[in-house]
């Protein structure tokens, strides 16, 4: 039986019903040789892999497995672009939108959903990273109790330099959208690593860093606009840091050479590097929060449609409020 | 010797010494195994986990209770005719054992008392008692050979017994009109059936020699069958008799629809789990009750998936928990009483209510569940259910920020931070999401809109009380949600509740002091609105002129034993007949929607909600009202089933704010 990781998360800290139907074809497909991952660590998930059946947990970089089952909490919120990541990474098949997996000689059989009732079976030997549909038929309830007095293995923290907070500016860009023609996981994955259909790959727009820097480069950047404290504590930090380093780093920088840049300069492009990307970073002016960028609640009420969200009072008529 | 001393008959008399002493030492032998396999039995109950929470430290009421039981047979004579049979064979074994003892006695220790008016007045009762017995058994025979009941069980065991008995009886009377044969003393005439026997036993020639003759073979006969009766009596359905009271005297006190409470706290620190996978997880109790079933079937009887034609025989799963203990150690029980069968409970508490012994048919079943939950072999519909409850705090799969949907077009005051709510308008989840339960929800605001009370709601704070995930199996989430709502209550120091939903209302009231202390009181719609029109806060004035019938809710009025303030209600409605369905008040049918069944559906021959709904339309009413979203709902759906949907169903609140033209 093939060496399995069974990899999950959670999303916005409930465990989305592909981890659970990941976890449950691991465990009832691989359970003699399986070992979890969770990526970011978070609790709910470990607990519900462990309470599963899941016991001997691993950090992404020790997984060393033969097949990947990676629930969407587990690929990450952006979609199945970490899976992708990794299956490039593993020199891997990569496979969306699985329903089922057995042990087929060598390999494994895998069932997909095409959409719209129709499924394909492929039969694939080596490597493979499975990403598993959010209605993947199989899902087994681990009970509250067995979440409870589950005892995962703690994930060591790992001490993190404090941040810099100096200003930063990162010039994101909205991936072209203007070639997606189905919206299909595919065509995601190819917008997202500049890919077309012919396969040349757009090189300069793929940043690489590790993602302990990007981590950092982001939170200066939201603390220079507001978003976050800089008197946050890195203290606290550095154990979701560390949760986070465990995650897609050491999978992402496997075939690029290790970045040398220094902390406090931005992250560069692969190749055709552009001198304005060396520049330091164009500090903005020091206001607080604008009231620009915040944000109001839209008026509620202005529709029948309309809904709540959130411990807001409530108005249940247009111009009319509660208590 | 006094004068009346002749007044008595000779006791062993016409039987050889061996054969006396043969009988005394088999009874002996008989008696010591039936000892030994009561106690190896009362070893494997021992076997099960400890009874965590039981109400029967008050011994004194405890036997009290039980001795009313006995005296007055109050819960078997709800059958009228097995009751009074059961009542007849019971005090017609009471008084012959007395007799057998008084015997005992007289012939074997110094004692003596056995003769003159005494024995005279004994022989009347002990007769008349031996009647009684005779007729008893005869009524039960006659039932189970010509009756048609389908509850009765048709096994061997059972009928042994009843002829066993009936054989010990026939002989015991033969043996004492034999003995009367011989000279027929005018005295023995106060001994008026084993006078009567003698007569006949003279009318056929049978006398001198030949009544001494059919004395001994009677006595031969009688003392095998009562040594055999000795020997048998922890055999399957002889213990009842053993097992039955001390069943009752250890009933639970709690209401039928409260589940026993759950140390979760003790079981993470132990191997346990929460659940029953083999019968050894059961409590002691269980385990004791299930050797008292009677196997009467008054549990199927009134069991809603058993009538719907669903799997479920709740006397089968006590009776699976019997042979599981019968079969092996480790018996699994889910091997036995399979998927459908688990599922298939409403938990609708009427099987508790209805057995003669007290067994907890109900907790059986969620208990089994829970072991079903904890292997994750569940139906997917429940795991969904878990799901949502632990995702967006509701059973019913909606987004949690909806939860205040139902409120638009209102003026609804939701809480607020650091401001004390005295009275808490508690919604629920089916109140919130559910459409049925929706309107009511807002005909519940209307009233007290209208009647200007201080109240306020929790808005998307509010969580589900846990009590579907609760019948479900699944404890430690229900322990979870409530534990969070005790919190957010005591936060907002919420005093009193006023809820809808029977469901919510019985966790609050009884389930939820099992898990943590609560400083609040609680309230049903029907009980403010009949205390509102009580204090003549809430004055109808518009005629409803309708024919109604009430769907008593078995959390309300089974569970809580709140019958009548709906009535109360009902009745203070201008022009408004009411007419009442064949099963009301605590005998009241379930709707099909309780213990998960409004998400679980096990198929059966019909559907519950459709049998109520017929039973509603039978009455000829108009409109069926109800306490409960739950049942609403299900009676709306039950009324499709009808061939002529003229019957409407709705809540008591919307029925008043009808009324009230709110």
């Amino acid at each position: 039986m093939p060496k399995t990781a069974v990899i999950i998360g959670c999303i916005d800290g409930t465990l989305a019903s592909s981890d659970r139907a990941a976890t449950t074809l691991a465990v009832n497909r691989f359970g003699e040789d399986l070992v979890l991952c969770v990526p970011h660590g978070e609790p709910v998930a470990l607990r519900y892999a462990v309470g599963a059946g899941a016991n001997d947990v691993v950090p992404i970089d020790g997984c060393n497995a033969l097949v990947y089952i990676v629930g969407r909490g587990g690929a990450g919120i952006d979609g199945d672009r970490w899976a992708a990541q990794l299956a490039t990474a593993e020199k891997a098949t990569l496979i969306l939108d699985v329903l089922d997996v057995e042990v087929w000689g060598d390999g494994v059989r895998v069932q997909r959903d095409l959409g719209r009732g129709v499924r394909e079976e492929l039969t694939v030997s080596g490597p493979v990273v499975l990403v598993v549909a959010d209605d993947a038929p199989q899902r087994m309830y681990v009970s509250r109790f067995r979440q409870f007095t589950a005892l995962p293995p703690p994930v060591e923290p790992a001490p993190i330099p404090p941040i810099n907070w100096q200003p930063v500016r990162l010039r994101a860009k909205i991936a072209d959208s203007t070639h997606r023609r189905t919206g299909a996981a595919r065509d995601r994955m190819f917008e997202v690593f500049g890919l077309d259909d012919a396969g040349a790959k757009r090189e300069e727009q793929i940043i690489v860093a590790d993602s302990e820097r990007c981590a950092e480069y982001l939170l200066r950047y939201l603390a220079h606009h507001g978003f976050v404290d800089r008197r946050l504590d890195t203290a606290n930090l550095s154990e979701e840091l560390s949760k986070f380093r465990q995650s897609v780093a050491t999978v992402a920088d496997t075939d690029v050479t290790p970045p040398t840049t220094p902390i406090g300069r931005a992250p560069r492009p692969v190749a055709g590097l552009v001198g304005n990307l060396h520049r330091r970073p164009r500090p903005y002016r020091p206001v607080g929060p604008s009231s620009k960028l915040l944000r109001r609640p839209r008026p509620y009420g202005h529709t029948q449609r309309s809904r709540v969200r959130g411990p807001f009072p409530v108005c249940t008529t247009k111009g009319e409020t509660n208590g | 010797m006094s004068a009346d001393e002749h007044l008595t008959r000779e006791i062993m008399g016409n039987i050889p010494m061996w054969l006396a002493v043969m009988f005394y030492l088999t009874s002996l032998v008989a008696c010591g195994w039936a000892v030994l396999a009561l106690i190896r039995r009362f070893r494997q109950h021992r076997r099960g986990r400890q009874a965590l929470y039981r109400e029967t430290a008050n011994w004194v009421a405890t036997v009290a209770s039980l001795l009313r039981y006995l005296t007055f047979h109050r819960q078997l004579l709800r059958d009228r005719f097995a009751g009074v049979a059961h009542l007849l064979i019971f005090y017609g074994f009471f008084i012959l054992f007395i007799g057998t003892c008084m015997v005992f006695l007289e012939h074997d220790t110094p004692l003596h008392f056995f003769y003159g008016r005494f024995y005279l007045v004994a022989s009347l009762i002990i007769d008349l008692g031996g009647v009684a017995f005779l007729i008893g058994l005869l009524m039960f025979l006659y039932r189970r050979l010509f009756g048609n009941s389908p509850r009765i069980l048709r096994r061997f065991y059972v009928s042994a017994l009843l002829w066993l008995l009936l054989a010990i009886t026939v002989t015991g009377f033969l043996l004492e009109g034999a003995r009367i044969a011989v000279d027929r003393p005018d005295f023995e005439r106060w001994s008026v059936a084993g006078y009567a026997i003698g007569l006949g036993l003279n009318a056929v020639d049978i006398k001198g020699d030949a009544a001494l003759r059919l004395h001994r073979f009677c006595w031969v006969v009688h003392a095998i069958l009562c040594v055999a009766f000795f020997g048998l009596l922890p055999w399957r359905f002889f213990s009842h008799v053993v097992y039955s009271a001390v069943s009752w005297a250890l009933r639970t006190r709690r209401p039928c629809s409260t589940l026993r409470a759950v140390d979760l706290g003790a079981q993470t620190h132990s191997p346990q789990v929460p659940g029953a996978s083999n019968w050894q997880d059961l409590t002691w109790i269980d385990l004791l009750q299930a050797d008292a079933c009677t196997t009467c079937g008054r549990c199927n009887e009134v069991c809603p998936a058993h009538t719907a034609g669903k799997p479920l025989h709740p006397r089968d799963v006590v009776l699976g928990i019997r042979e599981a203990m019968d079969l092996s150690e480790s018996q699994n029980l889910q091997s036995l009483i399979n998927a459908d069968v688990l599922w298939s409970c409403t938990t609708c508490g009427a099987c508790n209510n209805a057995c003669p012994v007290g067994i907890e048919v109900y907790d059986k079943i969620v208990e089994i569940r829970r072991g079903a939950v904890e292997a994750g072999v569940i139906p997917t519909a429940a795991s969904a259910c878990f799901e949502s409850c632990t995702d967006e705090f509701n059973p019913f799969r909606k987004a949690n920020a909806d939860r205040m949907n139902w409120a638009s077009g209102l003026n609804v005051p939701v809480a607020e931070e650091g401001r004390p709510i005295e009275l808490l308008y508690w919604v629920g989840c089916a109140g919130s999401f559910d459409p049925d339960g929706r309107s009511v929800s807002r005909s519940m605001i209307k009233i007290l809109n209208h009647l200007g009370v201080s109240y306020r709601v929790l808005g998307t704070r509010e969580r589900c009380t846990g009590d579907p995930a609760r019948r479900m199996g699944e404890e430690g989430l229900f322990q979870e949600l409530a534990r969070d709502n005790i919190v957010t209550l005591n936060n907002h120091g919420v005093r009193r509740i006023l809820t809808h939903c029977p469901h919510c209302f019985n966790s609050f009231r009884n389930e939820y002091p099992q898990v943590n202390d609560v400083s609040f009181e609680v309230e049903h719609h029907t009980q403010f609105l009949a205390r509102m029109i009580a204090e003549g806060k809430l004055k109808v004035s518009n005629n409803v002129d309708q024919k109604v019938t009430f769907h008593d809710p078995c959390y309300l009025g089974r569970g809580n034993n709140e019958t009548q303030a709906p009535r109360r209600v009902l009745s203070s409605l201008p022009q408004l007949a009411q007419v009442e369905m064949p099963h009301h008040g605590r005998e009241s049918f379930c709707c099909g929607a309780g213990g998960g069944s409004m998400w679980i559906d096990v198929r059966g021959e019909n559907r519950v909600e459709n049998i109520r709904a017929q039973e509603a339309a039978d009455t000829g009413a108009d409109t069926v009202v109800t306490g409960c979203p739950f049942c609403k709902g299900m009676l709306i759906a039950g009324r499709e089933s009808l061939e002529q949907e003229e019957i409407g169903v709705c809540d008591i609140a919307e029925l008043v704010v009808q009324a009230e033209g709110l």
